[in-house]
């Protein structure tokens, strides 16, 4: 049994469904990223969960107890918002004592003030503070409560890049310091891989694939989940017995199992799947093609290969130790590994 | 007006004539300086002048004494309770507006509404209490003849200090809604939600964030309303034939010659004390105004 | 739920206390001889020449007004943002000044003024134009500074520069097109304003609408209060459609993740 468990959520705004039966479940002290493009649902989701919205179908547990009806200020739920929610006639550390006043319960400012590096400011108000140490006054308001489960509503998405990296960092270093069962809502699937224990993908109000990061990554369940999560070439291609074929290469590949013969298909790979040699000229039935760019991205440097025979741009990363080798004009043949490609039909 | 005018410092080409940068703003200054700086320096100088140009105090202590201190009593004593029945009706009608829909039809009406009774009003408004509890308004009739009330069975109440504070509190109420509606926009459903998330209820919402935040906004309104209320003439011109209870009156009197002699100056005077009221309720307003501006 | 009644609560009871007064108008500016309905309050608007002169005089000081506020200030303002920004703030002070001096006082400094514009110009209501242009300077500056803070005006106003446009051609076909709305609403603003205007005008003696209605109402209170309702829509209906402008400004918002 999960600590916090989402049962077949149904929620449309006027007409619109912006959840179409969510399932989720989140083990105790486990942080789950709800990732998606804008209007998917997620932060629907969430505020169902928070008590802000009210689903038209379905329940939301804590502990096994359905708390579906429970409204928002009796739920202990620790919510931090995108951005300017702190209240802004109150000092930082006024901010953070507020829900513990509320409650009767001892005074942890202090204390919650250093646990987000923040010792030294409790004093300022939320107008003196920078938008980075906005977020983690926000943060430590929410855990003052000591809440049951923390909500975490694209927390970083107002914020610039430099910091967005040191705070996401640090919420994750919180989170597991102090055990605490997180739903973290976001559209940024850096951010949503580099520090969830899973990753739910969203899209249309339906989770698209929940996995840990690496799976989510590495076996897509979907062209939409390849697409949405880190960078991916798509090739038109058709299938055929036992493999696909694109323009006259032909690849052999399980992934195109089930598949009718003769059907256009997308092949999805990413970019630091795909091999490349120089070409020698010779048709010797490799995919090949003509680098048109290159672009250095630190680590690797991302070439961008036309494939012959059309207009196909494939991108492919080679060590940047090694993109000498493949100026721009070069003839090159690309290797696809096989067991990395997601073959799904147009 | 806008001839090629170069600026050395920038270097920008502009062949042959070169002229300065600041020529431009010339006709913009002339014009002020003519109209609106030089009418009150003649009020503001005048009010320390006598008759034949040289300074006094005396038209200035005159404010200090008799039917002008009662003036400027009443003036503020009018201005400060219609500012506050303003204040507050006007921050409920505000927050009854703001509820609803940004683009909703209560919204537009009642702001369009609040624009027209707020900065238009002045005679239409006096004939529209005239055409209501006048001696032969539609209410007084009603009233008499179905009830048997005589609202005016205590004298001319309309034309005098109560009609003209009812008159006020007609056109106040507007432009606090004016003024008050953006502060109350101001507010983010964040922080309710916040409190929400942390516990509390509406009351706490109110009590510990929503209402404390408001409060500049609110006394800074309130502080316009005053300004607004000490200004205003026409409605009372219009109601007021007789006698002149308020400053704005009393400088009608002058300026119409029921002024003595030796008190030509008298008007520029009570124009002086006018401004030095209005602009310390303008200039606290402006205060106020920069403390919540900080907070949004 | 409770919330939602307790608005709609408030909503009627400041309606009531809003349109009693209008109802009242309409009731008595349509009383005939012996408790009988009629028009002639209304009719006698067009009838009474000095009235429709004086809602003329009205009319072209409302127009008068608000074009010389403009032609003062979007020049000069668009000139202190593109070259001397230091002269904002002074400016500032002058445009919101009026704001802080009563009309009626600033009527007893113009009341001499007007003995020269008397004497220079002739003793047309139409001279009133120059003493409006103050008293609408405050709505106007504000109007026309949101426009103008809304665009990017020293990178448009560089661009075109840089295409070869005088600093003419700038400012009317680069600014005033993209401070289009700011300028329809200080206009109408303007417009309101100089229509409802009574102080200056009964103070310099000049017969605009207000002046002769509250003259009027001495003697015949239907007609005026039937040119009051009628005013008071006027204005109503012009700030009504002035809630539209600038609506394709605000229509960009809120998106749901």
């Amino acid at each position: 049994m999960g600590h916090l468990e989402l049962r077949g959520l149904r929620k449309s705004f006027g007409g619109q469904a912006a959840l179409a039966g969510l399932d989720l479940e989140l083990a105790r002290g486990e942080l789950v990223s709800l990732l998606g493009p804008s209007g998917c649902g997620k932060t629907t989701a969430l505020r169902i969960v928070a008590g802000f919205e009210t689903a038209d179908a379905g329940s939301v547990r804590v502990d096994g107890h359905d708390i579906t009806g429970v409204p928002a200020n009796k739920r202990d739920m620790g919510m931090v918002f995108q951005a300017y929610s702190l209240f802004p006639n109150m000092t930082a550390a006024q901010n953070i004592a507020f829900g513990r006043k509320l409650r009767k319960k001892a005074d942890r400012t202090g204390e919650l003030l250093e646990l987000v590096g923040l010792g030294h400011l409790g004093k300022r108000y939320p107008h003196q503070l920078s938008g980075g140490q906005q977020q983690r006054v926000a943060l430590a308001r929410a855990l003052a409560i000591e809440p049951r489960v923390l909500l975490l509503d694209e927390p970083l998405s107002a914020l610039d890049a430099k910091v967005r990296v040191n705070l996401r960092d640090e919420i994750r270093r919180i989170q597991t310091e102090l055990g605490m069962t997180t739903l973290f809502v976001t559209h940024d699937q850096e951010e949503a891989l580099a520090v969830s224990d899973r990753v739910g993908v969203m899209s249309h109000g339906r989770l698209e694939q929940l996995d840990t990061p690496s799976v989510v990554y590495r076996q897509p369940a979907s062209a939409f989940v390849a697409q949405f999560v880190g960078v991916t070439n798509t090739v038109l291609g058709t299938a055929v017995a036992g493999g696909v074929r694109i323009g006259a290469f032909r690849l052999a590949t399980a992934a195109a199992e089930g598949i009718a013969d003769g059907a256009d298909v997308h092949v999805i790979v990413r970019p630091e799947d795909i091999g490349v040699a120089q070409h020698s000229g010779q048709d010797n039935g490799a995919l090949v093609g003509t680098v048109v760019a290159q672009s250095f991205l630190g680590p690797v440097t991302r070439l961008s290969v036309r494939l012959a025979g059309g207009d196909q741009v494939v991108r492919v990363d080679q060590p940047s130790s090694r993109a000498g080798d493949f100026p721009v004009g070069t003839a090159v043949a690309l290797d696809l590994a096989a067991a990395r490609l997601l073959v799904v039909a147009v | 007006m806008v001839a090629p005018v170069a600026n050395p410092a920038r270097g920008d080409a502009a062949p042959g004539r070169r002229w300065p940068a600041w020529l431009v703003v010339v006709p913009f200054l002339a014009y002020v300086g003519v109209f609106l700086v030089y009418p009150t320096a003649l009020v503001l100088i005048g009010a320390f002048q006598d008759a034949n140009g040289g300074f006094t105090l005396d038209n200035v202590g005159a404010l200090t004494r008799g039917v002008h201190l009662q003036a400027f009593l009443r003036s503020v004593e009018l201005s400060a309770l219609t500012a506050l029945l303003g204040a507050v009706l006007g921050a409920l009608l505000s927050w009854a507006v703001a509820a609803g829909r940004p683009d909703g039809l209560p919204r537009r009406v009642v702001v369009a509404g609040s624009g027209v009774l707020a900065q238009f009003g002045g005679v239409p408004l006096a004939f529209a209490f005239l055409a209501t509890v006048g001696f032969q308004g539609l209410v007084t009739q009603v009233l008499r003849e179905r009830f048997g009330v005589d609202l005016f069975a205590h004298g001319a109440w309309l034309f005098e200090l109560p009609g003209l504070t009812l008159v006020y509190t007609f056109f106040q109420v507007p432009l606090m809604v004016i003024v008050f509606l953006p502060a109350l926009d101001g507010l983010r459903p964040q922080w309710r939600e916040a409190v929400a998330s942390l516990g509390g209820n509406s009351w706490t919402y109110w009590r510990h964030v929503g209402g404390p935040v408001l409060l500049p906004a609110f006394l800074g309104a309130a502080l316009l309303l005053f300004a607004n209320a000490f200004s205003a003439y026409a409605t009372a011109a219009a109601l007021v034939s007789q006698g002149s209870p308020i400053v704005p009156l009393q400088i009608r009197g002058a300026l119409t010659g029921e002024v003595l002699l030796g008190q030509e100056n008298t008007g520029k005077a009570l124009g002086l004390g006018m401004v030095v009221v209005v602009a310390v309720a303008m200039g606290l307003h402006a205060l106020l105004q920069r403390r919540f501006a900080r907070w949004r | 739920m409770a919330v939602k009644v307790v608005r709609w609560l408030v909503l009627l009871a400041f309606g009531v206390f809003f349109l009693l007064p209008l109802l009242a108008m309409a009731e008595f500016s349509t009383r005939g001889a012996g408790g009988t309905r009629s028009l002639d309050s209304w009719s006698g608007i067009v009838t009474d020449p000095d009235l429709v002169d004086a809602i003329l005089v009205s009319v072209q000081l409302a127009v008068a007004g608000s074009l010389l506020v403009l032609v003062l200030l979007v020049p000069t303002m668009t000139w202190i943002r593109l070259r001397l920004p230091r002269l904002r703030r002074p400016v500032e002070f002058l445009c919101l000044l009026p704001i802080a001096i009563p009309a009626i006082v600033l009527v007893v400094g113009m009341a001499p003024l007007y003995a020269w514009v008397d004497y220079f110009l002739g003793g047309s209501p139409l001279t009133l134009t120059f003493a409006y242009a103050v008293l609408v300077l405050p709505f106007a500056y504000r109007a026309i500074d949101a426009g103008l803070s809304a665009i990017d005006l020293k990178t448009l106003a560089e661009a075109a520069r840089g295409l070869g446009a005088s600093w003419a051609a700038v400012l009317l076909r680069v600014v005033v097109p993209n401070i289009r709305t700011a300028l329809i609403g200080a206009s109408l603003l303007s417009v309101a304003l100089v229509l409802g205007e009574f102080t200056v005008a009964s103070l310099l003696n000049f017969d605009t609408l207000q002046v002769r209605v509250n003259l009027l109402g001495k003697r015949n209170a239907g007609v005026s209060i039937a040119v009051s309702l009628l005013s008071l829509l006027f204005a109503f209906a012009l700030l009504f459609l002035l809630s539209f402008v600038g609506e394709r400004r605000r229509g960009a918002a809120a998106g749901e993740g």
